[in-house]
């Protein structure tokens, strides 16, 4: 058992580096400029064409943004090098246009005479406006702008060249190597080292921000998933025990309707109209949505007793959802173990019903529930994180949310590894606990 | 109940194939005073010079995207407006920005049906593909060597034409020929070569793919999605959910591969292409079925969740998610919670209703 645990997290490794690193180059694709926001942030400039080179250079540098994404670039080869390492806001509208140049030489020229413009020449507001254009893509307008000799050449060639289509040679893919020094790297040395770095616009580190989300999650989980198994084990062993009766039948179909009914619908139509006395004076059950009474200095017990209303409908919405499953499940699990022998040997023997049921029958049925277990925590992690936006409960899946909205990466890769050892942990526990129920179960064969 | 929800399911679907002719703002068809006639539906542009002898409009003459007034907002069920010069019911009310819920709801149907159709096709051609072959292949199938750099070259360009150069087709294309490549050498069973662990690799991916918070991911995924399309979501979803066809269609085809029939045909000399495509994979068909209708509500419901929480859809997409997801900002607007819900629950349920029936059928046999 130990060693095929030991083997399971082995396993792990590389499917959550994987994991990882597709989240991480999926980050750093995104459209926005990191360099940009934190100089449009920090300083008084409104125009990105105010920055100079230099100081977005220096920026970039200290966010660590200078290098290149992974340990290595797979680009179309008529793009030059420089476009991954250059250090300017123009770096997508150089791609733009390397892509679009016969060979790597006529980009590199391109690219190289537009710095010489900008910066020897401290740009007019002719090229600025040029320059705007271009950064819309928009190449076609701007040959009625006024400019020097040197900048009209260039706004020339470069208009040649953008307005061609993809030249021949970027279907032809070229791997270029970084070796070590490159962002993800970085990223990585540090995270061993348990080090995931700040969260963007609070000056907090980010593990300190997730931990405070996963406290939430947390009890909203524990508190859904144990009401479910509480209300599901004796709804199922009964139904099994009076099967084919009118409550069996009814208590089915009402269960199955439940099962299929969307956590977010559920919700939304508790929060619309069970919130409120907007429908009628008794329907004020559940406290608004969103109100967090908290005083400064409170610890995390003292805040979830102030607002343990706010909980009441994701645990109720939750556990709903996952009541009908599980109890569906046992029901099933008793009905098997209703049908075996050595049911009838315990009746002839003259044990009451209730010892049979419970004594015997359902630790046998149980062995499913116990794997459920496991696998219903990364389900209801997705169904919290729905919960969490509907009801405004600070939790993990909130704070993804946020995070992607606000493009705070490091952020969201600290979630995406911590969902992501959940669930692997998740799998595992579930398969050592089924071991550990049922000893004929071998997990060396699996 | 089985007739009921066939008949629900089935009214799903023509609401989803015929919405536009369902839920419109431009008539169906436009007799003139001059006696022309034109089917303004189908043309870009309707004359507005010619008088109107008569008009035939749709049962909803509202579009999913149209604004009439921002003074037709948050209007409750049943409301009459004047349109135009005539005066029109809201029968399901209107959204923030007084579009008919109606229209958005039957326009919503065909979004849903489509994303999920699409992801559940691509889930199933992956899957069944990727779990088949491993099933029936094992670890021990053989390939020349040049084949395996042929199909890893294939396979990475069509990843380059994705990720670098965005071409879509191009990519589709290359990846096509290599799984063309790949059944054909595979099948074939070469005796020489580097040895496949194919079923080794095809769990193994499971495996990840199975770890991956799904939710997380696309959220994260759909975020970056340059230009957030239908399609785009449908085509994510797919790629995500493949595993569920993989699993199903590996044990299926590892079951049926040891039958008598089959190894009758095998010692009969019939290629493994045949033994595949005419013993194997009917046999298997109908279970991969009951996982298909299974998949499209768990796509839907995916689908639903995502567009409530506003990811994935471009915004001015209105879908059955995000539709609901405007109940949260006016509580007063219950018409918004309820009927979107409606529609998702109902053909959930009747999908799952579906899903549960075939399988009895097949295990009734």
């Amino acid at each position: 058992m130990w060693t095929f645990a030991m083997r399971r997290l082995a396993w792990a490794v590389p499917t959550i580096a994987i994991i990882l690193m597709l989240t991480f180059l999926l980050t750093r694709m995104t459209p926005g400029d990191p360099v940009l926001y934190e100089l449009l942030r920090s300083e008084d400039i409104d125009q990105p064409l105010e920055i100079s080179s230099d100081r977005y250079a220096q920026m970039s540098r200290q966010l660590g943004l200078d290098k290149p994404y992974f340990y290595f670039s797979i680009l179309p080869s008529n793009v030059p090098s420089s476009v991954v390492t250059d250090q300017s806001v123009f770096r997508s509208m150089f791609q733009f246009w390397a892509e679009r140049c016969t060979n790597r030489t006529a980009a590199q020229t391109l690219i190289a005479d537009f710095h010489d413009v900008r910066n020897t020449q401290s740009s007019t507001d002719g090229m600025n406006m040029v320059i705007a254009h271009w950064q819309a893509q928009d190449y076609s307008s701007t040959q009625h702008i006024e400019l020097t000799d040197k900048e009209r050449n260039l706004t020339t060639r470069v208009r040649e060249v953008a307005l061609h289509n993809r030249a021949l040679l970027s279907y032809l893919p070229s791997v270029r190597w970084w070796g070590a020094e490159n962002q993800f790297h970085t990223w990585l040395a540090k995270a061993i080292r348990l080090d995931f770095g700040k969260s963007r616009d609070s000056n907090e580190s980010a593990a300190l921000r997730l931990w405070y989300a996963l406290r939430w999650t947390l009890v909203v989980n524990v508190l859904s998933i144990g009401i479910a198994y509480l209300l599901a084990i004796p709804l199922g062993m009964y139904r099994a025990h009076t099967r084919g009766s009118r409550f069996d039948r009814w208590s089915g179909l009402i269960l199955n309707l439940l099962y299929a009914l969307p956590v977010f619908w559920l919700g939304s139509m508790l929060v619309v109209f069970f919130s409120t006395s907007e429908y009628g004076s008794w329907t004020n059950i559940f406290p608004s949505v969103g109100i967090w009474v908290s005083y400064p200095g409170d610890s995390f017990m003292q805040m979830m007793a102030r607002n343990s209303g706010q909980l009441l409908i994701p645990v109720i919405t939750l556990s709903t959802s996952l009541m009908a499953y599980i109890s569906q499940q046992m029901r099933a699990s008793a009905m098997e173990e209703l049908h075996k022998t050595y049911v009838l040997h315990l009746r002839a023997k003259g044990l009451s019903e209730n010892q049979v049921l419970w004594k015997h029958v359902f630790r046998n049925a149980s062995f499913p529930l116990i794997t459920m277990l496991a696998g219903v925590l990364p389900a209801t992690l997705g169904g919290a994180l729905v919960m969490e936006v509907i009801c405004n409960i600070p939790g993990m899946g909130r704070l993804m949310f946020d995070s992607v909205l606000n493009q705070d990466w490091n952020l969201v890769m600290l979630v995406v590894l911590a969902g992501s050892l959940i669930t692997v942990l998740g799998i595992l526990l579930s398969d050592l606990a089924y071991a550990w129920v049922d000893p004929r179960i071998n997990l060396k064969e699996r | 109940m089985i007739h009921l929800v066939k008949i629900l399911l089935g009214f799903y679907v023509l609401l989803g194939v015929l919405a536009p002719f369902i839920a419109n703002d431009r008539p169906l068809w436009v007799a003139y005073q001059d006696g022309s006639t034109s089917w303004p539906l189908f043309q870009k542009e309707v004359s507005s010079e010619k008088k109107l002898h008569r008009v035939v409009r749709a049962p909803i003459p509202f579009s999913a995207d149209q604004i009439t007034s921002l003074k037709n907002r948050y209007l409750p069920p049943f409301s009459r407006v004047q349109l135009d010069d005539r005066s029109v019911r809201h029968w399901l009310g209107t959204d923030r920005l007084g579009r008919d819920l109606a229209a958005i709801m039957v326009h919503g149907c065909r979004k849903s049906l489509y994303i999920a159709v699409l992801a559940m096709g691509l889930a199933l051609i992956i899957g069944t593909f990727l779990g088949g072959l491993a099933g029936y292949l094992g670890n021990s199938s053989r390939l020349p060597w040049y084949v395996i750099v042929v199909l890893l070259s294939l396979l990475t360009y069509s990843g380059y034409l994705v990720f670098a150069l965005q071409s879509y087709w191009l990519a589709l294309t290359a990846f096509s020929l290599a799984m063309a490549i790949a059944v054909t050498a595979g099948i074939r069973g070469n005796q020489t070569g580097w040895q496949i662990w194919l079923d080794a690799f095809v769990m193994r991916a499971i495996e990840v793919f199975n770890s991956v918070p799904l939710l997380l991911l696309l959220i994260a995924a759909s975020s970056i999605m340059i230009r957030p399309s239908l399609t785009g979501l449908g085509i994510l979803i797919g790629v995500m959910s493949w595993t569920r066809f993989a699993r199903f269609s590996r044990a299926e085809v590892i079951r049926i591969k040891e039958q008598e029939y089959v190894t009758a045909a095998q010692i009969s000399g019939e290629n493994s292409r045949a033994i595949l495509s005419s013993y194997i994979l009917p046999e298997a068909a109908p279970a991969l079925m009951v996982v298909f209708i299974f998949g499209i509500s768990s796509a839907i419901l995916l689908e639903s969740t995502l567009s409530f929480l506003g990811i994935g859809l471009p915004i001015d997409e209105m879908t059955w998610g995000s539709v609901l997801s405007q109940a949260r900002g006016n509580i007063r607007a219950w018409w918004l919670a309820l009927f979107p819900g409606l529609g998702i629950f109902f053909l959930i349920t009747c999908l799952n209703f579906l899903a549960d029936h075939v399988q009895d059928r097949l295990r009734r046999g």
